[in-house]
């Protein structure tokens, strides 16, 4: 009787995750799969690797995908040294008081912030008190700043998870703490730092409403060439010729799409895999 | 010797000069006692071991000849902690230097993740020393005095993890032996090691007494009475506070102790 029960309660479980499981699930695919369907007529070699012509009604998006590129370095470049140092300060420096809290605070916060008002900061800061016009650079910064709040709260849960056991015994043979950050602590944590940041450039790839006030072109002649030149991106590419270009072909949309969400997600893996590979290598 | 420290040597052994010593240490944690008012010397190129029960702030007190403790934020130490005469604990003491002089040896293995060499290489590497030559001679001696040399000597580039537990625990010791301190603190080196590497280690111990001043903190007593010259009893006071019962030779300590709970704790009353 009771056995009974307890094997209808376990089937019962099992049945609502996998139903759950399901839901979520589903309309990942269901986009994904959506996409691929609408999307491949359009792509081609000819589709990645030349420049839109008639208002991007033909042609490629070659531009696009090389200043969304462009714009994950760029903002990695920033984001990453910055996130770093302020994990290192933040763990192994500075200590437990009001301003340290203060900090916690501001990096929570920074991460809920809307990124059209990260847009909006760029375009006062770097755009019009820097005078970096709208450019590749302006954007690349204020993409960094949002990005900041990733970098630097996955930098430091990763120097965080470095065992206290190995600084102390970094420590007991007279290495300073610098040295231990630099030898024990950076090398330990540096994958977990290195995954982050990962994911930081996909998501600023995928940023549109930033990068709109701050320097993304839908047409630019030519790739950019300086730091200073503006610049087409994947999803501005891809809101303009959505909401802006009469008789745009559904093809081009979706396969300007799918390669966005190509870019997006191959990113994603790769932070997956240095987690698979790390943890497999910390286990074995 | 300072005769109230040592109230039990009945003159049955020497003791050298004093290496380390505490006096009237009290350590807080927050607003936690956990040592009081303890003094203590500490006799060079001997063994000296720490006894008590679980809690009594052995550890704690280990890690003040290191300035470990400092790690911790919120600590406060009052007394004075001496090395060679010297306060450890004033403020124009290099801490580096402190723990350079005086090494460590934790309770779990905790090699690096690197090789073996690099592992021993790591402190002299810090402190300076490039050439490959003399690293080499620095790893191949340390490993030699920690009793390893024999066991990893081609496994050289091996992963230090890889070794087993008792072979880890001597890498730890040739690690802190290659940048040669003159004291070495040991925190329950053998709690994690099966009977065999337990022996290894204490023979180690013995050997390097000749030439390094060690202190244990043990809950074996029979490692205590094997290995020690000196042994230390601590318990703690109703507040949870450590206190030093009772210091002395360990053979006195052992067969005659002064005080009714050294007795109590050694023939295995408590504790
Ligand atoms: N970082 C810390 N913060 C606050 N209290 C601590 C800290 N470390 C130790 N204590 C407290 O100090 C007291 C002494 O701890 P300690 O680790 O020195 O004891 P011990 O004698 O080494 O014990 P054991 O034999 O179990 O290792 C304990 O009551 C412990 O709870
Ligand atoms: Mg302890």
């Amino acid at each position: 009787m009771n056995m009974v029960r307890r094997r209808i309660t376990q089937r019962l479980a099992f049945i609502l995750l996998a139903a759950t499981t399901l839901v979520v699930v589903t309309p990942v695919l269901f986009i994904i799969i959506y996409m691929a369907i609408e999307g491949a007529p359009a792509l081609s070699w000819e589709f990645l690797i030349s420049a839109p012509r008639m208002a991007g009604k033909e042609g490629g998006i070659f531009p696009a995908i090389i200043g969304t590129f462009y714009l994950m370095i760029g903002t990695i470049v920033f984001a990453l040294p910055v996130g770093v140092l302020a994990g290192i300060y933040l763990t192994e420096y500075a200590t437990d008081n009001w301003l340290t809290r203060t900090i916690n605070l501001a990096i929570l916060n920074l991460a809920g912030v809307p990124s059209i008002v990260f847009g909006l900061f760029g375009l006062g800061i770097f755009v019009m008190l820097f005078q970096f016009g709208m450019s590749l650079l302006a954007a690349s910064l204020t993409l960094a700043c949002q990005a900041l709040a990733m970098t630097i709260t996955t930098s430091r849960e990763a120097i965080l998870a470095v065992p206290r056991e190995l600084r102390e015994g970094s420590l007991a043979v007279g290495a300073t703490r610098w040295q231990t950050i630099r030898h024990i602590v950076l090398p330990q944590s540096l994958s977990g730092i290195v995954t982050g940041a990962v994911l930081a450039m996909s998501r600023a790839a995928g940023e549109t409403a930033p990068i709109l006030v701050v320097g993304a072109a839908f047409l630019v002649p030519g790739l950019p060439t300086s730091p200073l030149d503006r610049f087409m991106a994947l999803p501005y590419h891809l809101y303009t010729a959505a909401a802006h270009v009469p008789g745009m072909p559904k093809s081009i949309m979706w396969g300007t799409a799918l390669v966005l969400l190509a870019v997006v997600l191959s990113f994603n893996l790769i932070a997956i895999i240095i987690r698979l590979r790390v943890r497999r290598r910390r286990y074995s | 010797m300072n005769a109230d420290v040592f109230p039990t040597n009945n003159g049955s052994s020497h003791l050298n000069e004093t290496k380390l010593r505490s006096q009237d240490v009290s350590l807080f944690y927050g607003k936690f006692q956990a040592l009081r008012s303890i003094s203590l010397d500490i006799p060079e190129r001997a063994v000296t071991a720490i006894i008590g029960p679980s809690g009594c702030g052995k550890s704690s007190y280990l890690r003040l000849f290191n300035r470990m403790n400092d790690l911790i934020p919120d600590t406060r130490t009052t007394g004075h902690v001496e090395l060679d005469g010297i306060d450890i604990y004033q403020r124009d003491v290099d801490v580096v230097d402190v723990r350079k002089r005086v090494g460590m040896v934790f309770q779990r293995p905790n090699p690096f993740p690197m090789s073996v060499f690099e592992n021993v290489a790591f402190g002299p590497r810090r402190h300076g020393i490039r050439n490959r030559e003399e690293l080499s001679d620095i790893v191949e001696r340390s490993l030699r005095q920690a009793a390893l040399w024999d066991e990893v000597k081609d496994k050289l580039a091996h992963p230090g993890l890889a070794l087993s537990g008792g072979q880890q625990q001597r890498l730890c010791i040739a690690r802190v032996l290659a940048v040669e301190p003159e004291v070495i603190l040991m925190d329950e080196p053998c709690s994690a090691l099966d009977p065999v590497a337990t022996l290894k280690i204490e023979d180690l111990m013995r050997t390097l007494c000749s030439e390094y001043t060690i202190i244990i903190v043990t809950h074996n007593m029979q490692q205590a009475a094997r290995v020690s010259d000196v042994t230390a009893f601590f318990m703690m006071e109703d507040d949870r506070a450590g206190v030093l019962v009772e210091a002395g030779p360990t053979s006195g300590l052992f067969t005659n102790p002064k005080q009714k709970t050294t007795e109590d704790y050694i023939t295995g009353r408590f504790g």
